[in-house]
């Protein structure tokens, strides 16, 4: 580069580093973790028998009941799931009982499509089946115009009566058990999915690390 | 009124109007990507969709969150506008920039309103900035590319 077009240019080179530096600490500020505590009460409360109904696994005598509120469709419950399945259920089954509610959000178009199609296989006894087909398949079926004919074909993979199960997804029984999940869940204030509550208290986890942490503390506090 | 010609004494006001616009975008899109990176685990929000459209599939081009487009982009119309002002030159390539930015934002616009029907507030911010820009960079294509087709002295 020539002396001449150096001095030229480096005023800009300048100014844009000092503006980049200026913007990188800005936005470090904006994500840095804030004081969110890690556990919170809810706005509202339910009795803690509301919060074991639903699709569950685990200890149903355990004194420490973890809860999801959860939306099939939401992309944050689905990178949650794995983790969920093949670490949390598998590693504190014994210990604990994990409940599964319905919290589909308005703005996800398949979503309460997803909550009929699992209860629906819950009343032929294969919630977690169905649960599992969906969460791991969400990219699936999240931006059908037609997600029924796709859980459809999770429900003849896992062995349900189809004929049934689709009367059953479009039964008032189906939709009342979704509804009255979501009546709970706006009760206690949720802020969004998926929602945990370890004994009806509200994890605010920033990671799965923190989750885990979160649990042991509560089985250790019910000892 | 006198020739549009007159109007290019707003060239600097309009430049420094870009590059300030173009800060915003770039704190916007860096925000955008580190959260991209490192926020996997926010809840959806009941009252906006900015998981669905940050996580879905949209979200990336080519493996790259679009986030990191935005930052190429507003950094390009920074860089471009301190330089004309510190030079007080202009091209109307310039204007391309203004172009290719408002031509995004209608496509992820689209993106958002047909296939996700949700929207992010921090997407919205974007393409608010990108259209400013637009705007600001049309506006000094016009009083520097005219050659006074629209010299209004003629109708005086």
């Amino acid at each position: 580069m020539k002396k001449s077009s150096l001095k030229k240019y480096l005023p800009t080179i300048l100014i844009v580093l000092v503006i980049l530096i200026v913007v990188g600490f800005v936005v470090r500020a904006l994500v840095s973790p804030d004081s969110q505590p890690a556990q919170t009460q809810t706005k509202g409360k339910v009795d803690i028998t509301a919060l074991k109904n639903g699709g569950s696994v685990g200890d149903p005598n355990s004194k420490v009941v973890i809860t999801e509120f959860g939306d099939y469709q939401c992309p944050s419950c689905g990178l949650w799931h794995p983790y969920i399945k093949d670490t949390i259920i598998p590693q504190y089954s014994n210990k604990v009982l994990f409940v599964f509610k319905n919290y589909p959000l308005k703005m996800h178009k398949n979503a309460q499509a997803a909550a009929q199609a699992v209860e629906s296989a819950s009343l032929q006894g294969k919630f977690w089946e169905m649960h599992n087909m969906v969460y791991d398949h969400q990219a699936d079926w999240s931006n059908s115009n037609d997600p029924n004919s796709v859980f459809e074909k999770y429900a003849s993979q896992i062995g349900l009566n189809v004929d049934t199960w689709k009367k059953d997804r479009e039964s008032d029984k189906v939709r009342n058990l979704i509804k009255n999940d979501v009546a709970i869940g706006d009760q206690l204030g949720l802020p969004g999915t998926p929602s945990f509550l370890i004994n009806g208290v509200l994890q605010q986890p920033k990671s799965f690390e923190d989750f885990k942490n979160a649990i042991d503390q509560a089985i250790s506090q019910s000892q | 009124m006198q020739s549009i010609k007159q109007y290019r004494n707003l060239s600097r006001p309009l430049l420094v109007a870009a590059g300030l616009l173009s800060v915003a975008g770039l704190v916007d899109s860096l925000f955008l990507t580190v959260t991209h990176y490192t926020n996997a685990l926010v809840p959806c929000s009941l009252t906006h969709g900015c998981e669905t459209v940050l996580r879905s599939s949209y979200s990336e081009f080519f493996g790259i969150p679009i986030a990191v487009f935005g930052i190429i982009f507003y950094l390009g119309v920074l860089a471009t506008s301190i330089f004309f002002v510190q030079n007080k030159e202009y091209h109307v390539w310039f204007s391309l920039w203004g172009v290719i930015g408002f031509m995004s934002t209608l496509y992820l616009l689209f993106i958002q309103a047909i296939i996700l029907h949700a929207f992010c507030q921090y997407c919205l911010l974007s393409a608010a900035t990108s259209t400013l820009i637009f705007t600001t960079t049309s506006v000094l294509y016009f009083i520097h590319n005219n050659k006074g087709e629209y010299n209004d002295q003629k109708k005086s």
